[in-house]
């Protein structure tokens, strides 16, 4: 078996590409490769891999942590839904974006993030922004 | 020959890591962790190329000798044959 999981725990890392658009416009869909590490404390605006009851895996940012229950919401997403600290694998310390490695504890992702976690009227204005940029690419 | 289409080679601090574009990741996920060596010879790969240019390839890249280059390649490539990843 190969799963993450397992992976995690031999290896002390998981990567894999990523798969479908929750996470845009950081990552997107079959283009981009997330690289994983364990761990044990969680911040707000981390983004953390975490598996759903169904079975589902599910790479989405930590936008509440406060509490025994996390809130956990994709970058391109207009809901959050509850996360459980038992039901993360890890955490997101790199990625790679178009062919390039970008480190979450560079200024520019930190700034990103920021920005990305900032009141919802201000998250769905940029989302907006971002749909109306693909759209006249 | 040339490494099977539908992996991307990516490098993270001082890990190579070549990782599958389509799987999906919930179950399990083709993830090859690779050594600075094996990273470029994959890199090689990626176009197509031959055994004996591969050996040169890393006779020139690593300053190694002839012998010694061949027994790496052929050591790579009998083990990517194995796990299925080369198209020859």
């Amino acid at each position: 078996m190969n799963n993450p999981e397992q992976l995690l725990t031999e290896n002390g890392f998981y990567a894999a590409t990523v798969h479908g658009h929750s996470m845009e416009p950081l990552l997107s869909d079959h283009r981009d490769t997330v690289y994983i590490e364990p761990c044990k404390t969680y911040r707000k605006r981390d983004v953390i891999l975490f598996r759903r009851a169904n079975g589902q895996l599910v790479l989405h940012r930590l936008i509440r942590t406060d509490g025994d229950v996390f809130l956990a919401r994709g970058d391109n997403d207009r809901k959050a839904e509850t996360v459980t600290p038992s039901q993360i694998l890890g955490v997101m310390t790199a990625f790679t974006r178009n062919g390039h490695t970008l480190y979450v504890t560079s200024r520019r992702y930190r700034l990103y993030s920021r920005l990305w976690c900032l009141s919802k009227p201000t998250t769905r204005l940029l989302q907006t922004v971002v749909r109306i940029g693909r759209r006249i690419r | 020959m040339k490494i099977k289409n539908g992996f991307a080679l990516r490098r993270f601090a001082d890990q190579w890591i070549a990782v599958s574009v389509d799987e999906l990741a919930d179950t399990r996920n083709t993830l090859i962790t690779l050594n600075k060596t094996a990273a470029f010879v994959w890199e090689q790969l990626q176009t197509g190329t031959t055994r004996d240019a591969l050996i040169t390839a890393l006779t020139e890249h690593f300053a190694v000798d002839q012998a010694v280059a061949a027994a790496d390649i052929d050591r790579f490539l009998n083990e990517a044959r194995e796990a299925g990843l080369l198209d020859e």
